[in-house]
């Protein structure tokens, strides 16, 4: 497919080199020329220097033949406008643009992207999306990475075999045969670099990470079963106060379970600004990487500790040094993902990677068929997809034993009519099922055609 | 159900210069417009949606896109022989350079059903396409489409 992105930053960045590996025909627009030579350097696309809203520009890249702008620059206006050009002037069928002001979200005017005014068909804030995702990981405890499918109904979640994991050195099937009533199924494991869908037969690791999908009110059992017996968080500290931390702080504002929240920052002015416009979070101006500011902030005493300041080797230290300091979680923000493998070994228990939310939000559109929510996994190695099986899907109709999953696939939960089935081998899938499955990225395709509707879908 | 039914000579086309399953969309809805005088756009808009939820390219280099439209009162095909195959998304992967477009009305009942299986009935045949591929003239293209169904029967 024939892809535009406006905007050559990180989130461009990590946009393109997906849709590239995906072997999608992907153009790049910024004004930015050393930005442009960049990514041209790195990846197989084609770059223009010029304005990503202009219509020349976007003639130039090719907006007539796009069927996919993607509108990630800085500026919201920007954006805007490109998707709006996009439509108007190219009929660019679907159009994708970041919108961070909370203005323009508001939900009063929401009337606002819409086909006969701007038409934006998925609006993405990267910002927000990250900002989420720690407050899910704050509320999973053991977790390294817990995505809702269906509605929250079930949760997607990565947690390391511990040391002292009940099941380390067990087959896959025995703990089937040993937790008979747990709705959860293991449906992929990163084992150092490689990341497969087991076999019962398969042993589980100490050290593997595994991938389970089930039932929300099931998860901590699981992860008890992992070894994680972590504790609710009741105290946190969050390192830096841009866009990310302020969000966290204020949802964790509004919860009632009334979460202690500390703020680090290092600016002065913008420690002004978010004290101010928080209201029971205590705010410290200093820098994360002074012993006496982290001391100060309580981090020997705290349940979790967030580095999400835009400095990736600040967000590495301070985790480190509050480790150090008693900390027993640490979540730390990398933008590189290079660091990725390093940190792992460095003890940090969880990073978060600002692009895997936000490719995940694009890929889920740009699949074919009737997909309802998607979750890139490890760079994208694999992905999870939600989709509703029609009549016509292969996996409808016939007892789990009988489908035949090639291998690389596996299903982790059906959803019927807002309950989550317990899965036997006898189970049948039935038309207008919701069912999550996982695929290695070479099967993705395969499980497209799972959720594809039929030629005779008028 | 016949072909005679649904294409006229006016609506089929060979030779169509397109470069990508967008273009062929696009330039397919327009002429559905002059045809039909509903707006090009919103007919773009469906066939897209429609492609959406799974590629209509049924293999063996044919695409049949579809789709309903409210201000109809009739079904419309439209035939297009593209210059040149291009990709499709097709179940088989192979590009695509035969193009049969449906649209049928909101109350279309089973009528629609049947006008789908005669069109993909008649792309099934090999000699159809071959012959259909190397039609000289769009007047040749018509005359084969609606050419008695003994003839073909493959």
């Amino acid at each position: 497919m024939k892809v535009i992105i406006c905007g050559a930053g990180k989130v461009g960045h990590g946009i393109a080199r997906q849709l590239v590996a995906e072997g999608n025909d992907v153009t790049v627009i910024d004004w930015r020329a050393e930005l442009i030579r960049e990514i041209q350097e790195t990846l197989d696309l084609r770059g223009i220097v010029g304005h990503g809203a202009h219509p020349d520009v976007l003639d130039r890249a090719g907006a007539g033949e796009a069927e996919l702008l993607i509108a990630v620059t800085y500026s919201d206006e920007v954006n805007m406008v490109a998707a709006q050009i996009g439509h108007s002037l190219f009929s660019v069928p679907l159009k994708i643009a970041r919108v961070r002001a909370q203005s323009y979200l508001n939900p009063i005017w929401r009337n606002l992207f819409t086909r006969d005014h701007m038409p934006i068909d998925v609006i993405i804030s990267p910002e927000v999306e990250v900002g989420r995702s720690v407050i899910r990981r704050l509320e999973v405890p053991g977790a390294f990475e817990s995505i809702d499918f269906a509605g929250g109904l079930v949760q997607l979640v990565g947690a390391r075999i511990g040391a002292g994991s009940p099941v380390a050195g067990s087959q896959i099937k025995q703990i089937r045969e040993l937790f008979p009533d747990l709705s959860t199924r293991i449906v992929a494991i990163a084992r150092g670099e490689r990341v497969f869908v087991p076999d019962p037969t398969d042993q589980m690791l100490e050290g593997d990470d595994a991938y389970f999908v089930g039932a929300r009110g099931h998860v901590p059992r699981m992860l008890e079963i992992f070894g994680h017996e972590e504790h609710q968080t009741r105290r946190v500290v969050i390192l830096g106060g841009g866009n990310i931390g302020l969000y966290v702080a204020r949802e964790l504002e509004k919860r009632e379970s009334r979460i202690k929240v500390r703020l680090v920052e290092v600016e002065k002015s913008r420690a002004e600004e978010a004290a101010e416009e928080l209201e029971r979070t205590v705010v410290l101006h200093g820098s994360g990487l002074d012993q006496e500011i982290l001391d100060e902030a309580g981090v020997a005493e705290t349940e979790a500790f967030l580095a999400v300041t835009n400095d990736d080797k600040v967000n590495i230290l301070s985790s480190l040094m509050a480790k150090n300091m008693g900390a027993p979680r640490v979540i730390t923000l990398l933008n590189n993902q290079d660091y990725a493998g390093l940190v792992a070994t460095l003890g940090i228990d969880a990073w978060l990677d600002p692009r895997a939310t936000t490719v995940s939000t694009i890929l889920q559109h740009i699949r074919r068929g009737r997909i309802k929510a998607l979750h890139s996994i490890r760079g994208g190695v694999g992905e999870v997809i939600e989709g509703e099986a029609l009549q016509t899907s292969p996996l409808v109709g016939r007892p789990l034993h009988e489908v035949d999953l090639p291998a690389g696939v596996a299903i982790g939960a059906v959803v019927r009519d807002e309950h989550v089935l317990l899965l036997t081998p006898e189970t049948v899938i039935e038309p207008k099922d919701h069912v999550v499955m996982f695929a290695e990225r070479a099967m993705v395709r395969r499980v497209e055609q799972y959720f594809r509707v039929g030629l005779e879908y008028f | 159900m016949d072909l005679s039914d649904l294409v006229r000579p006016t609506t089929v086309v060979g030779g169509l210069k397109v470069s990508s399953k967008k273009q062929v969309l696009q330039d397919l809805s327009e002429r559905v417009a002059r045809e039909t005088g509903v707006e090009a756009r919103r007919i773009f808009e469906v066939l897209n949606e429609r492609e959406r939820l799974g590629s209509t390219g049924v293999g063996h280099g044919v695409a049949i896109p579809h789709g309903k439209l409210a201000e109809l009162d009739r079904l419309h095909g439209f035939f297009a022989r593209l210059d040149r195959p291009v990709d499709f998304d097709a179940i088989d992967d192979e590009p695509v350079d035969l193009v049969f477009v449906l649209l049928v009305p909101d109350n279309a009942g089973a009528e629609h059903l049947k006008a789908l299986a005669r069109v993909s009935r008649l792309f099934r045949s090999r000699e159809m396409r071959d012959r259909l591929r190397t039609a000289e003239t769009s007047e040749a293209l018509y005359a084969l489409l609606v050419e008695p169904l003994a003839s073909h029967a493959a």
